[in-house]
């Protein structure tokens, strides 16, 4: 038995791997030249599957705006004091100058309410309902910049509950309250475009397999006459893996292109509405070590779907 | 080259489809097959292709069981044989020239080599300067021919012909014939299963005949 398995001619030979590359490259070519011959349909899945894709890069794209932008926040962790009404201009002069000597304390900048009142009354829209008031509700404010070393929550809170037994000082304000829950909804968010990921990688899985499937039920005849002819299964498959690699990478690559195009479209009045805020935000473009792993994953679900397709119709035809 | 012994193919819930063949084709010989349809021809020449495992009994090509070996080794013992079939099988989508150069892209040679040898196939079956025309566009004595030219253009030791003539007039179904007898005379193993008895009495070669998956007669 051993010894009539041995003349099988195998091509081991000194040309097996030219011959091998040969074969790739025919492929190879011959896999781009179907497409050209149906380019609308090949345009259709391509997109179908950059559309799908471009929903978990999209949304994980905003996540990391999202992130950058409470990452921006967190930098300048300021610290509002907001006086007494009764407190006067020198005295909270007076106050703002001995916080400035503070050694925790790396800036103090006193807001007079006199110039809170002409700013808001500028940008806010109430500028008549402010001057019916007659008085200024405003009280004055000192924005406390804490010192670099204080980078622990203990260490502003233990600033916070100094500053808070003040007797001048009415109401300390830290913003990390809402900066907490921030970041916690934006955990629960890249959670949830993990699980979008995960369901859409399988839909377009699908859609690969099922192109697959009806392009080698187009190719049946000639799937046949290849392998009674003395085609390998890697031989049949070779084409249509090819077929998978193209979809994921040209999918990959036009999913990219859709989430920086929409990026693009958004930055403007992004960037419009920070500098309202007075910042000089504006949406960041999807990295291309991100672009670059969406594309290699694209493809992988476009080679593993052919595959799947295409072993299980051969392994149906083999006797 | 080719050795049948006491081979039975039984489908699953069907009858037995050959009932204890055993014949054996010596390397550089030419035969025919010939019975009614439902005499079992289909299924000894799918044993041979390796598209049907027999039930019992063993097929020997160039010495090795058929019958036996690996799925992965099937693709390599199906080049030994150059098949050729009624309806002809080629790819309407592909030139002459790359219907004739697929057995040699499957099995890894380089242009310059496969355009030299896919001349040559075509040379020999009469076909030179059609090369870059579709299927569609010939003739049916023509399209035969290509089969043929890419049966032999790997230059098996074995040619394996289901009804080559079946759909031809007998003036080319004779040019086929005569194009198998050319192959026979440089060495190469020729079995064509065919119908037609007048042009198998006239060619005057070794006929095996098959009734009801039986061989009932086996002569030269």
């Amino acid at each position: 038995m051993a010894s009539r398995r041995s003349n099988i001619q195998r091509p081991v030979n000194l040309f097996s791997l030219r011959s091998y590359l040969l074969i790739h490259l025919h492929t190879f070519f011959a896999s781009l030249g179907r497409f050209s011959r149906a380019p609308f349909n090949f345009m259709m899945t391509v997109s179908v599957i950059a559309i799908t894709l471009s929903l978990p890069s999209g949304l994980l794209v905003s996540i990391s705006n999202l992130q950058s932008l409470s990452g921006q926040i967190d930098l300048n962790n300021n610290i509002s004091l907001f006086l007494n009404q009764s407190v006067s201009l020198e005295h909270a002069t007076k106050l703002t100058n001995s916080l400035n000597k503070n050694e925790k304390v790396s800036q103090a900048v006193l807001i007079n309410k006199q110039a809170a009142l002409e700013e808001f009354r500028q940008y806010s829209g109430f500028g008549s309902a402010i001057s019916a008031l007659g008085s200024n509700p405003l009280p004055h404010v000192i924005q406390i910049t804490p010192n670099a070393s204080l980078n622990n929550r203990t260490a502003l809170e233990s600033l916070v509950n100094e500053l808070k037994q003040q007797p001048d000082i009415q109401l300390v304000q830290m913003d990390m309250g809402w900066l907490d829950r921030l970041n916690g909804i934006l955990n629960i968010a890249q959670r949830g475009v993990s699980i979008i990921t995960i369901l859409l990688g399988f839909a377009v899985l699908l859609i690969v397999s099922n192109t697959i499937r009806l392009e080698l039920q187009n190719r049946r005849d000639e799937i046949d006459i290849t392998r009674l002819i003395g085609a390998t299964r890697a031989f049949i498959m070779r084409p249509f893996i090819y077929s998978g690699f193209w979809y994921g990478f040209l999918g990959g690559i036009f999913a990219c292109i859709l989430v920086n195009l929409s990026v693009w479209l958004i930055d403007g009045p992004t960037s419009s509405l920070s500098t309202l805020y007075n910042s000089a935000f504006s949406l960041a473009f999807m990295p291309l070590s991100h672009a670059i792993l969406w594309v290699l994953f694209s493809i992988s679900l476009g080679i593993i779907g052919s595959w799947i397709v295409v072993s299980r119709y051969l392994s149906e035809l083999e006797s | 080259m080719l050795q049948f012994i006491n081979v039975s193919k039984r489908y699953p819930g069907g009858a037995d489809a050959l009932k204890n063949i055993s014949f054996e084709l010596e390397k550089g010989e030419m035969a025919f097959l010939t019975g009614h349809s439902g005499a079992g021809k289909s299924t000894l020449l799918k044993l041979i292709a390796i598209l049907e495992r027999s039930t019992q009994g063993q097929v020997m090509l160039d010495n090795q069981n058929i019958g036996r070996i690996s799925k992965r080794n099937v693709p390599y013992a199906r080049r030994k044989i150059g098949m050729i079939f009624q309806d002809h099988r080629l790819l309407h989508d592909r030139t002459v020239f790359d219907n004739v150069a697929l057995p040699l892209i499957i099995a890894g040679l380089d242009r310059h080599e496969i355009q030299r040898r896919v001349r040559a196939a075509l040379d020999k079956v009469n076909l030179l300067g059609k090369e870059q025309r579709y299927p569609i566009t010939l003739s049916g004595g023509e399209q035969q021919r290509i089969g043929i030219a890419r049966a032999v253009v790997n230059r098996p030791p074995m040619i394996l012909a289901d009804e080559p003539t079946g759909n031809l007039d007998p003036t080319l179904s004779e040019e086929i014939m005569q194009l198998f007898e050319q192959f026979n005379q440089v060495g190469v193993t020729v079995l064509v299963a065919s119908h037609d008895i007048s042009l198998i009495e006239r060619m005057g070669y070794r006929t095996l005949q098959l009734s009801q998956g039986e061989m009932v007669s086996n002569h030269g």
